[in-house]
């Protein structure tokens, strides 16, 4: 049992020699390797840059075992680092949803019918797009802010909701199709009333 | 002074906040600031990532070639005009708490 024990002992300290020899040897292939892998636990947008900035990091770090502990923390930084962005995502989402909601409701709503002569809806368009313009880049408006352009230069103002999120709201907006069959009927009725 | 962002001002959070306040005129990379904090990685970058995006700090890359110098470029942050005055609020804030604390025990 004494030799067995023995031979034990020196077949698992050649074994970690061989591990630590690998690791001493092969430490920047590796390292980077696994700075990348960490990475890939990251949203999206941000791996490139952060690979770029870690990696950099890692040049600075000095020993293997520095090396192993820094690469070792990534994957834990890079999956909090997700759960933050998808935090405040949901958070943008959420107030996106709201917005694209209440917009729905507005275009939707009966009070904003193109009943009466357009002169006199002046005020109820102005108002839909007063209320649209915080969502919306108001390109989609434009036609008709020329055509009634007296009445709607206040709303002309440029939104200070993130650009991406717009295009998103805009792009959704129009694949509804309540929303596309009233946003139709007032083309028509004001290219109607006008031409 | 616009009102501070929410920010969760951990021990760690502090330490970082602490470590560029001492000296908030120069530009720091992660592993600078690994380096003297002795923080890991794991912490730190969350830390950065977070105080950057409520506006504490500001980023930015190193103006080198890469190819030239053989190496990526490393990224470098900084205390904001505001972030200065939030994290020099929040370390009197934290010292009042503490000095009670001596005082008490």
């Amino acid at each position: 049992m004494g030799v067995l024990g023995f031979l034990a002992d020196v077949l698992l300290a050649v074994f970690v020699g061989l591990i630590v020899l690998e690791v001493t040897i092969r430490e920047p292939a590796w390292s980077r390797a696994m700075v990348r892998r960490a990475a890939r636990r990251l949203p999206d947008p941000m791996r490139e840059a952060c690979t770029a900035e870690w990696l950099a990091d890692l040049g600075e770090v000095t020993g293997p075992l520095s090396k192993i502990l820094f690469v070792g923390g990534l994957f834990w930084g890079a999956s909090r680092i997700r759960q933050s962005w998808r935090a405040k995502r949901l958070e943008e989402l959420n107030k996106h949803r709201d917005k694209y909601r209440e917009a729905k409701r507005t275009v939707l709503s009966s009070d904003i019918e193109m009943d009466v002569a357009l002169i006199d809806d002046c005020s109820k368009l102005r108002e839909m797009c007063n209320r649209i313009k915080h969502v919306t880049t108001f390109e989609e408006f434009a036609p008709i802010q020329q055509q009634v352009g007296k009445y709607l230069h206040r709303v002309n103002t440029v939104s200070t909701v993130n650009a991406i999120l717009l295009t998103q709201f805009w792009h959704d907006l129009q694949k509804d199709p309540e929303i596309t069959e009233k946003l139709n009927y007032f083309r028509h009725e004001l290219r109607g009333g006008y031409e | 002074m616009p009102r501070d962002p929410e920010v969760r001002l951990t021990q760690a959070t502090l330490r970082v906040l602490r470590f560029f306040f001492e000296d908030p005129l120069t530009e720091f990379s992660g592993a600078d600031i690994l380096n003297t904090t002795s923080l890991l990685s794991g912490s730190l970058y969350p830390i950065l990532y977070r105080l950057e995006d409520a506006g504490w700090l500001t980023a930015r890359w190193e103006q080198v070639d890469p190819s030239q110098e053989g190496r990526p470029r490393r990224r470098f942050y900084k205390l904001t005009d505001n972030g200065h005055a939030w994290t020099q609020a929040a370390l009197a804030k934290r010292g009042k708490k503490e000095g009670a604390l001596q005082w008490a025990f």
